[in-house]
């Protein structure tokens, strides 16, 4: 039924238990002291750039972008690649312009980057609020993932065997979050990215090889069997459905480099290096990495239409999800010997550790935010042993219900709720932080005007777009409700966020905001130069 | 994405010029140990303005090859799907060229950095240290 054969089945179902033993094993072993929070939320600031680097890009390839993106590199061919690259930009972007100051002005968590020019119970709470809508449908997206792979690689259909598999998942996210916390995490993800580019690597190589490491055979190749022909290989075969291609481009585009690498759960990571100049060296190591993940996704993914063709791929599911796992297979020949049935198992284990440990850093941001942000305002600080409970139990209060969403989202096209994270992500979370770090006259209630205004319009749109119902290809293709002819609300929602936040800045008058220069100027010296390095364990 | 960028360079002319708040000693938290002329104070101006440069040149050039290549992929689909070399079309050779590009840039923006940021910030870390021990209000 799947296509991969018995023994290749019975090697992917032992690697994944080994792989959930192990990691949990190293998540209890590393994990932090009990009244250290510090150390749960940061790890002591002391990963060394490559690995703190290689923990930036395992959360950033997150399920989303294996599965989701590859898919769209299967199935459209060049507009899956521009996507991929918006997302490789996003995280260049991130690099170049919040990086540093996001690691020199924040804490812990997103809350205390805005919180540290504004300090305001208000601004920790609706930071706290915009990272849960932002994350939790990402998680949900992982979770219901988790449930979809396990039943593609296992060969079963039973959808309770889904919910099953579902919860499991969402307990072994829960125990690496609240056990692990930041470098419990980080070690997870430093296994996924090696296991993920060493195994895509390798079956990288082996494509190049079937086309006589000729690439160009392998795209001609691809638009051979693509079903479209040339098309394959220009823009627009995504779009083809929609009313104004190039207007749905642009936004989607727009929501994935604005967004992408504004998401809390990879900003989070800003606050782990120990100086700005290891922040930089980290993001090199992340961005490295990335890149060649985007590199070798464009080829496992175009081998997959290559070497398996369009029909199949879009039979096994509509949006292509299990593209990168078809092409893996293809790629090791029609019958498997043991060491190839073993590195297959590594690259279906690669991909199903990517989930886990998505969810994970995902479910530890929520966490963070909630313990953190909603106490650090308090007239009296809880203590660290009090607060580092709160976080743990933070981490079960939204694990249980991600993944009772999880287990109803299953069956449904989850690229809506994808959508709704990145498009956050740009229209809320990114203006709020480039307005903060840079913008002297930026006000308090322009922040709050900001999250509140870019959030609201996302969460306003979203269930009017031609993603949730209407096509064929929606999460509900039996109802057409869409009233907002475009896949994303990014088109709205991004101007809104930006305008938000730049109109109720330029009406709150002149005293309001040489109020706020004026304090800028007293936090410059720590944006531009970090915090004092005796500051750092606390 | 291209009408949100704009934006930023409009609100950041008053880095330019020195700013009137330096000097008024204003600051609610005495937070400029020394004086406005002195040497601390004007290796923040240039360590301000060497990060805005750079930040500003690496942004510009990411995003704006970005925004040229979306803008000839839908305005120009025929210059695009014209063939290159290896008989690809252009559009995608345009792309592909993206991955080492980024390489490239990571290592210039990084040795950039090294040459023109991080001795400023040293020396400005330095002269606070040497000038004051509590500077840290925060928490």
């Amino acid at each position: 039924m799947t296509g991969f054969g018995g023994t290749a089945q019975s090697w992917s179902l032992v690697a994944f238990c080994s792989v959930v033993a192990l990691t949990l094993l190293l998540c209890v072993l590393t994990g932090p002291e009990a009244d250290d929070l510090a150390e749960f939320y940061t790890g002591y600031r002391s990963l060394s750039p490559l690995r703190n680097g290689l923990a930036v890009a395992g959360d950033y390839i997150s399920a989303a972008t294996v599965l989701t993106i590859g898919g769209i590199i299967a199935l459209c061919g060049f507009d899956g690649i521009v996507l991929a690259l918006s997302a490789l930009l996003s995280l260049l972007l991130l690099m170049f312009l919040l990086a540093e100051p996001l690691h020199n002005t924040g804490r812990y968590t997103m809350g205390d980057a805005l919180a540290r020019r504004h300090p305001a119970r208000s601004v920790r709470v609706t930071a706290c609020l915009v990272t849960l809508a932002a994350l939790v449908p990402m998680m949900v997206v992982q979770l219901a993932g988790v449930g979809e792979l396990l039943a593609y690689v296992l060969g079963f259909t039973d959808p309770g065997m889904k919910s099953g598999c579902i919860a499991g998942a969402g307990v072994l996210m829960i125990s690496y979050a609240a056990l692990g916390g930041m470098p419990g995490t980080a070690l997870v993800q430093i296994i996924k990215t090696v296991a993920l580019l060493g195994s895509g690597l390798v079956v990288s190589v082996l494509i190049l090889r079937a086309f006589d490491w000729q690439p160009q055979a392998l795209f001609h190749a691809a638009a051979r069997r693509s079903g479209a022909g040339n098309a394959y290989l220009t823009w627009g075969l995504q779009y083809s459905s929609s009313p104004h291609p190039a207007l749905d481009m642009a936004s989607t585009q727009c929501a994935i480099v604005l967004g992408g690498a504004c998401l809390p759960h990879v900003t989070m990571r800003m606050y782990t290096a120990g100086t700005p100049r290891q922040v930089r060296r980290a993001m090199s190591w992340a961005v490295s990495s990335v890149t060649l993940f985007i590199l070798m996704l464009t080829l496992v993914c175009t081998g997959a239409t290559a070497l398996v063709g369009h029909d199949r791929i879009a039979a096994a599911d509509a949006h292509g999800t299990t593209a990168y796992l078809l092409g893996a297979r293809a790629a090791f020949g029609t019958g498997l010997s043991r060491p190839e049935s073993l590195l297959f198992a590594t690259v279906t284990t690669a991909v199903f550790l990517t989930l886990l440990a998505s969810i994970a850093s995902m479910t530890l941001a929520c966490a963070n935010t909630l313990a953190h942000d909603l106490t650090a305002s308090r007239a009296t600080p809880w203590a660290p042993a009090r607060e580092l409970v709160l976080a743990r139990c933070s981490a079960l209060a939204v694990g249980v219900p991600t993944v009772l969403l999880a287990v109803l989202a299953q069956g449904h096209s989850l690229q809506p709720l994808a959508t709704v994270s990145f498009t956050l992500g740009a229209s809320a979370i990114a203006p709020a932080l480039l307005y903060t770090l840079f913008w002297r006259r930026y006000t308090r209630t322009a922040l709050l005007a900001t999250l509140v205004v870019g959030s609201l319009s996302v969460l306003a749109l979203a269930p009017g777009t031609t993603l949730v119902s209407g096509t064929p290809l929606s999460a509900f293709p039996d109802a057409d409700f869409a009233w907002f002819p475009y896949n994303t609300p990014a088109l709205v929602s991004v101007p809104a966020g930006f305008l938000a936040g730049w109109l109720t800045t330029v009406l709150a008058g002149r005293r309001a905001t040489d109020r706020e220069r004026s304090r800028y100027a007293s936090h410059e010296h720590r944006l531009l130069t970090g915090p004092p390095p005796r500051h750092s364990p606390q | 994405m291209s009408d949100d960028v704009p934006e930023l360079p409009s609100t950041w002319p008053p880095y330019d010029r020195p700013s009137p708040t330096w000097s008024t000693g204003e600051e609610p938290h005495g937070a400029r140990p020394t004086g406005p002329r002195s040497g601390a104070h004007r290796t923040l101006r240039l360590l301000r303005r060497a990060y805005r440069w750079h930040r500003r040149v690496a942004t510009v050039t990411a995003l704006g090859y970005f925004a040229a290549f979306l803008t000839l992929t839908v305005k120009a689909p025929s210059l695009m799907a014209r063939p290159g070399p290896g008989g690809l079309p252009t559009g995608l050779l345009l792309a592909l060229a993206q991955i080492p590009v980024t390489w490239l840039a990571v290592l210039v923006h990084e040795a950039a950095a090294h040459r023109f940021v991080d001795p400023l910030a040293r020396r400005a870390r330095r002269q606070t240290h040497v000038s004051v021990a509590d500077r840290e209000q925060t928490p």
